[in-house]
């Protein structure tokens, strides 16, 4: 593992996020029986949804998948914190686990087992063989992009939806046929959001140079890709913006809106938070269908929740870029060596 | 012996309850997040909201059951922190609405009796109004029960004919009860119950104090 910079400035985050289709594509191809398999062993169990960082935001989404599609009782938590948190007397549970490299999130998976022997453990996962992989009693595999930025969300987060939809099979409720037909097009949506956003985010990049604090705020099944996106933004473009819940942000963060404090909205986001935007007079951009950033109108909002990542992994990129840091090298992101380019070596 | 009376219901008459109820639960949750609880606002917010309306608001537990229902051990510390956050929140914003001293000073002058009434627990109930420091303005008070039950008891123990006697509420049902009985009601349009209806008419509706203390007056005939 290292990092070799033969590249030019974000030209592997670029190529990455324009693979991005062709990755779920590759996904969503051996997903559907393993799905299937891991959702028959939750069926009638309290699932805690974990990961660590892009793994725990991509378990958000699947906790409101799983909420909406199959009416589970799950929650999401970071997994380094799960172990301290579960009770004297557990419910019967499963486990299921987003991950990258399939190693980090070993010492809470292995307490979680020591707990409750009984319980399943699945995980979503884009390292095959990783002990994370060997250790789970069903695995869901991910095509990953290369070399860890754009980030996995995208493809966790639909395989967990698709994951939650099988969860609803399985307990023979009646079929979604619109939400079978978003996920499995996903791809070609995915390639018109990252054409819809290449433009808008570039020219929006430059307007958001100037700042080094800001806002990402989201609604309901935007909040995961609103956090997912803060991270990305401050990661890449080493400034700091902070992502929340519409809700949460209400509660007092939006008192340090301003002029030097820029807010970006992602989805349908209520009227209040842009009227406190107005009122303290700080830049806002908009994500979403029609929006300053546009993506493409889709029907259902747990698909939407995937969707509103893209727009904003690009102007991640765009904006590392334009403050003239390189995307590939910033620290955190690229984690591993692309085999290609190795090859190519 | 007084020949009128006005008697009040307490959340979101005397007070903004439900602001103050939700500010207080965020700030709980808040605090909660804060002391270590590794779970998102919205989710702890969401289940909250969910134990409060299965066990009703006086359930002394709801943060204890919060984190039992999310499939978490029941952290004395972690609670402590959301008790400790929904007290302070409660102490701070618990305060008359703007109006409400102005109109029972009015009344007490006028010679017309005043009183609370409501459907809640008599001690949960009288916190509250000696929190916000209204509790002597009150020659009586009566708690409990249905409200059509309870406004007929009154009327008795008034000894006045029940069109002497006007019941502010910002409940719906508190309007139903009371025009039962005869009484005349005015609907406090404030709070959570806004968007309901009642069943029965009131004589009047307002959104605030000083539109209260005009309808109050007018029903006085004064």
């Amino acid at each position: 593992m290292g990092c070799l910079d033969l590249s030019l400035p974000g030209e592997l985050a670029v190529r990455d996020l324009r693979r991005l289709p062709s990755t779920l594509e590759r996904t969503l191809g051996g997903a559907e029986e393993p799905a299937r398999y891991a959702a028959e062993r939750l069926v009638g169990r309290f699932v805690y949804s974990a990961g660590m960082g892009t793994g725990y935001r991509s378990s958000l989404l699947f906790r409101m998948g799983m909420v909406r599609l199959s009416g589970g009782e799950v929650v999401a938590s970071p997994i380094e914190e799960l172990p301290g948190w579960l009770p004297e007397r557990p419910r019967p549970s499963a486990l299921v686990v987003f991950s990258t490299t399939g190693e980090d999130e070993m010492d809470a998976v292995m307490e979680f087992r020591r707990r409750l022997p009984s319980s399943p453990v699945i995980s979503v996962i884009d390292s095959p063989g990783s002990t994370l992989h060997r250790s789970s009693d069903a695995a869901l595999l991910t095509a990953a992009p290369g070399g860890g930025f754009p980030s996995n969300f995208p493809a966790e987060s639909l395989v967990g939806i698709l994951l939650a939809y099988k969860v609803r099979e399985v307990r023979e409720e009646p079929p979604i046929p619109s939400l079978e037909r978003e996920i499995s097009r996903f791809p070609r949506t995915a390639d018109e959001a990252v054409s819809m956003a290449e433009v808008a985010s570039a020219d929006w990049a430059g307007e958001l140079r100037p700042y080094h604090v800001g806002f990402v705020v989201g609604g309901g099944a935007t909040v995961p890709a609103a956090l997912e996106g803060s991270h990305l933004i401050s990661q890449a473009g080493r400034v700091f913006f902070r992502g929340y819940s519409m809700r949460e942000f209400m509660t007092g963060p939006y008192r340090l809106l301003g002029p030097e404090t820029p807010l970006i909205l992602v989805g349908e986001v209520g009227g209040e938070v842009q009227s406190a935007a107005d009122r303290y007079g700080s830049p806002v951009v908009r994500v979403g269908p029609g929006g300053d950033i546009p993506t493409p109108r889709v029907g259902d909002d747990l698909i939407a929740g995937v969707v509103h990542y893209i727009p904003l992994a690009e102007l991640a990129i765009r904006l590392a870029l334009e403050r003239g840091v390189d995307p590939d090298s910033s620290l955190g992101l690229r984690v591993m060596v692309d085999e290609e380019l190795v090859d190519d070596i | 012996m007084r020949s009128w009376w006005t008697i009040f219901d307490v959340d979101d008459v005397l007070y903004d309850a439900t602001s103050l109820k939700e500010t207080a639960r965020e700030n709980a949750v808040l605090a909660m997040i804060e002391a270590g609880l590794p779970l998102d606002f919205d989710t702890v917010m969401g289940k909250l909201t969910e134990v409060v309306s299965e066990f009703g608001e006086d359930y002394p537990r709801h943060l204890d059951v919060t984190l039992s229902r999310l499939g978490l051990r029941e952290d004395p510390r972690v609670i402590a922190a959301g008790v400790v956050a929904y007290h302070d929140t409660k102490r701070a914003f618990l305060r008359p609405k703007p109006g409400i001293f102005d109109l029972l000073l009015s009344l007490r002058e006028r010679g017309v009796g005043t009183a609370v009434s409501t459907p809640g627990l008599p001690i949960k109930d009288w916190e509250k109004i000696i929190r916000l420091g209204l509790h002597h303005l009150f020659e009586m008070a009566w708690f409990g029960g249905g409200d059509s039950e309870r406004l007929a008891r009154i009327v008795d123990e008034l000894g006045v004919p029940a069109d002497r006697v006007i019941y502010v509420s910002a409940r719906p049902e508190g309007v139903d009860g009371a025009k039962e009985v005869g009484i005349k009601a005015i609907r406090f349009l404030s709070g959570r119950n806004a968007p309901r209806k009642s069943r029965s008419a009131p004589d009047g509706e307002v959104s605030n104090a000083w539109e209260l203390k005009k309808l109050v007056l007018s029903l006085l005939g004064g």
